[in-house]
């Protein structure tokens, strides 16, 4: 991967824009490449055409199918529209996008979130419950074991249980003022609003979703990680929009992360009866707007989940 | 078969055949027959014509395999994954899977000679292809057309023409 301070990025942007563009035209706006830009990462995924010939390798390419085209792939767990590669870009292989070779090597692992040590398929269970608004994949299930298979390759060389550079997305700091609705409303319109559409509904063209939805019923619930606003401030600056990483400010991000958690999205799984129950348990932050009261409505007091959980995600902890 | 380079109009939205043209009379793309027919028109002709073009259906196109496997291969990476580590994001990743297009922001690639892919693509990085300040598109198509090389571009633009294109999934 191309990995070099931002200074140097912006010195070589600053040269190629000098020189490319005609002298009539307007100065266009220039960024980082991608999310590993400033991430320090060094690490490089072996390259698809590398996968093996053979059964193992053909469960290598499933998982990598299910990460570019979730709802086709492991449709019996998918209840919206996403797919994994809209939160872990270029197929989980991007550094500062969640690359699922930083996650693998460092499971199993501790978990706050269901306060136990969790293997790296329960883990991926909690993506399909809440992320992907499903129903978990019961443990060995083929989609599990195609996604942890793709993990495992990805991962090839990395020493396990060491923290990796590029794991998860990259830390943003808190900016000196706190996030709000208006502003991050201003950034929506001007730098999202074109792909995710004015609704937050995304795009799909011939039943094919191009732009996933950010909120409403075909998004992720609010269980998801994506939920917490410092979660999806830190993805947004570093992966929004495609191709221009790191475009947006630290505050814009924080704003715009604010905005679009907002907004209603389904119930989550986790319910426990009243809005102000599973608040307290599961969302009691500031970092959620779970049940807090954003222009005039209480978000999240939509009543009990709609899909009924399986037996086999009854004895999966949150 | 449109003749090298000259793009096909069937079936574009009328959105963007009309902000093609004011681009044209805003000096945003330059191009040595259309600036000067452009020019001349009015609001009310623009309209007309491209709701005209918008209305006629998108000619059919049997795909023809590339002699090139490698660059055949090479352009289809680009056109369904693109190439993230050079920051250039799959194509297919705004204009559609297939390349089909989202109307109005993100016309069809499909359907269009190689030539004029290819000439468009270097229009952005150069400058000389730009959507309205304000629209994010513009930075979004610069920045990734900036950190395509000659081979990319090249490949890109004859796997795109190569597609076979339908014109029920247009809209």
């Amino acid at each position: 991967m191309n990995i070099a301070s931002p200074a140097t990025w912006s010195a070589i942007f600053g040269l190629i824009s000098a020189l490319s563009i005609a002298p009539t035209q307007a100065a266009v706006e220039t960024s980082a490449p991608n999310a590993a830009a400033n991430t320090g990462a060094t690490f490089e995924p072996p390259k698809e055409d590398d996968i093996p010939n053979t059964p193992f390798g053909n469960t290598i390419r499933m998982g990598r199918d299910i990460m570019l085209d979730t709802p086709k792939h492991a449709a019996r767990f998918v209840g919206n529209n996403l797919s994994c590669t809209n939160c872990h870009l270029d197929a989980g292989r991007m550094a500062g996008s969640a690359p699922l070779w930083a996650a693998y090597v460092n499971y199993p692992a501790y978990r706050a979130k269901n306060d136990k040590i969790n293997t790296y398929q329960q883990r991926l269970q909690g993506c399909f419950r809440f992320s992907m608004n499903g129903s978990a994949p019961p443990l060995g299930d083929p989609v599990l074991v195609a996604l942890e298979a793709y993990s495992f390759w990805l991962a090839t060389g990395l020493p396990v249980n060491k923290e990796v550079a590029g794991r998860g997305y990259p830390k943003l700091d808190k900016t000196t003022q706190t996030p709000d609705y208006a502003r991050g409303q201003a950034v929506y319109t001007a730098r999202c609003a074109l792909c995710h559409g004015a609704n937050g509904a995304g795009q799909s063209v011939s039943g094919r979703v191009v732009f996933p939805a950010l909120w409403g019923d075909g998004s992720y619930n609010w269980g998801a990680g994506m939920g917490s606003i410092d979660n999806a401030a830190q993805f947004i600056h570093a992966n929004m929009p495609y191709g221009m990483s790191y475009s947006l400010t630290p505050q814009d991000a924080w704003d715009v992360a604010y905005f679009m958690n907002a907004h209603e999205r389904p119930q989550d799984p986790r319910w426990l009866g009243s809005v102000e129950a599973t608040r307290t348990k599961f969302h009691d932050s500031t970092l959620s707007l779970y049940g807090q009261t954003i222009n005039g409505k209480i978000l999240g007091n939509t009543g009990a989940p709609k899909q009924t959980q399986t037996k086999d995600q009854a004895h999966i902890a949150p | 078969m449109a003749v090298a380079g000259y793009p096909r109009l069937a079936g574009l939205s009328a959105e963007y055949i009309s902000e093609q043209l004011k681009a044209y009379i805003d000096g945003r793309r330059v191009n040595a027959i259309m600036s000067d027919m452009a020019k001349p028109l009015t609001i009310v002709q623009i309209q007309s014509v491209a709701t005209f073009f918008s209305t006629l259906p998108m000619p059919t196109q049997a795909g023809t395999p590339l002699s090139d496997a490698t660059q055949a291969d090479r352009g289809q990476q680009l056109a369904e994954r693109g190439d993230w580590s050079a920051g250039i994001p799959a194509c297919f990743n705004c204009h559609a899977p297939g390349g089909i297009g989202i109307q109005p922001s993100f016309p069809p690639i499909i359907g269009q000679p190689a030539a004029y892919i290819e000439a468009q693509i270097r229009a952005w990085k150069s400058g000389t292809r730009q959507a309205e300040p304000q629209n994010l598109a513009n930075a979004l198509m610069y920045n990734v057309a900036l950190r395509m090389n000659d081979n990319q571009i090249k490949s890109v633009a004859a796997w795109l023409a190569a597609q076979p294109t339908a014109p029920k999934n247009q809209h």
